[in-house]
């Protein structure tokens, strides 16, 4: 047992540590970014089993220790690496189990913690955000329509804005500056793009990133999940916009998006999908 | 200088959603100052603005007016997701096609196109 958590300890901490090395490095990940988020996210949620599984181990062993008879943790040290059991290596074994086992536990229980509260924050948010779009589609909405089953609403507006809320049902928002600006084709493809988001449930990767986030906020391994999180999602929605709607109506939206040169990374995005041609 | 057709729509829109009371189509043509396209052209985006659901017209059978459907979301919006911005949580409750990216994703993104350009 103790063998099996300290190894799932170790591989928790060799994804803490080799991740963001091997993740981080070459242009690979730009161009194959599901096969990157795959890596990114398997390698996250098999860490976080691994710590899971090796703290809970570690509890079960510190109560055993703590409640057993004196000699518990002796013979557990004897029967994984061969010591012998002595009076004072007994007493050692029985505090340092006992510390150990409560340790994980109180750490576990502030983690947990933290997730919650911030998962309800999250929910907050999302809701004041449900409820500030259907404000806004009040009073700024000119026209409804259904692009293949998905709900799309244009506001008025002179800013380049598509977003949505992350379910189906919710829809997409396009503002009347990309309504104006880009062709049908374009247009649509800006709307595949987001159906991507939508239906590839990339809010949940991103939910994931920002609570792992919170948890470690000083941790490289969690900073750079976020920031590749981020930038993945969107290179995926834009390949599968572009097998839905054709590349050419893609490159030509973000091209004509990024034209202001505001935002940099559109007119990148264009040329990456340009290149992968 | 010539403007495309989505340009002179986004222009036709500014006006209109600057203005306090509608406008005919000449003010509107007005409002372009020397650069001012035809009345005719004027007229055809105006109705294509219409169709899109973005512009009324009044009824009037003289002197026909013309203002925004609704009025511009941008400083709501703005609010919005300067609010979100504040939390921090921007990217884990909405998904905006342009991204949370920054420089550091350009700069990744650059360094990787970089690296295909050389190799081709």
């Amino acid at each position: 047992m103790m063998i099996i958590a300290l190894a799932l300890a170790s591989y928790a901490l060799i994804t803490l540590l080799a991740a963001p090395q091997v993740l981080t490095r070459g242009g690979w990940r730009i161009f194959r970014p599901r096969l990157c988020l795959t890596l990114w996210y398997s390698i996250f949620l098999t860490g976080v089993l691994a710590a899971a599984g090796s703290g809970g181990i570690g509890i079960w062993l510190g109560w055993r220790i703590q409640a057993e008879q004196p000699s518990y943790g002796a013979d557990l040290l004897a029967t994984t690496f061969g010591f012998r059991s002595t009076p004072g290596l007994d007493t050692v074994v029985r505090v340092t189990g006992i510390v150990l086992g409560w340790t994980t536990l109180a750490v576990a229980g502030a983690l947990i913690s933290l997730v919650a509260t911030r998962a309800r924050e999250l929910i907050g948010d999302q809701r004041r955000l449900r409820a500030d779009l259907d404000a806004l589609v009040a009073r700024s909405g000119y026209r409804r329509e259904l692009v293949d089953g998905l709900p799309v609403t244009y506001i008025a507006g002179r800013n380049s804005i598509a977003c949505s809320l992350g379910g189906l049902g919710d829809g997409v928002i396009v503002s009347a500056a990309i309504d104006l600006a880009l062709t049908a084709g374009e247009r649509r493809a800006i709307i595949e793009h987001e159906r991507a988001h939508l239906l590839r449930r990339h809010l949940i990767f991103s939910r994931l990133a920002v609570l792992n986030r919170a948890c470690f906020p000083g941790v490289r391994a969690a900073r750079e999940l976020t920031r590749a999180t981020a930038l993945l999602i969107e290179l995926i929605a834009d390949d599968a916009a572009a097998r839905r709607c054709g590349r050419t109506e893609m490159i030509s939206a973000l091209t004509k998006l990024g034209a202001d040169g505001q935002n940099a990374t559109l007119s990148l995005r264009a040329e990456r999908l340009a290149l992968a041609a | 200088m010539a403007r495309d057709r989505g340009q002179l729509e986004a222009d036709v829109m500014r006006q209109l959603w600057d203005a306090d009371r509608p406008r005919t189509a000449k003010e509107i043509q007005a409002g372009f100052g020397a650069d001012a396209p035809a009345i005719t052209t004027l007229l055809t985006v105006l109705d294509r603005l219409r169709r899109k659901g973005l512009v009324n017209r009044s009824d009037a059978r003289t002197n026909i007016t013309f203002s925004a459907a609704q009025s511009e979301s941008d400083r709501i919006v703005g609010a919005m997701l300067q609010s979100l911005q504040e939390t921090g949580d921007r990217q884990a409750v909405l998904l905006r096609f342009a991204g949370d990216l920054d420089n550091s994703d350009a700069e990744v993104l650059r360094r990787a196109l970089e690296g295909r350009t050389r190799r081709r």
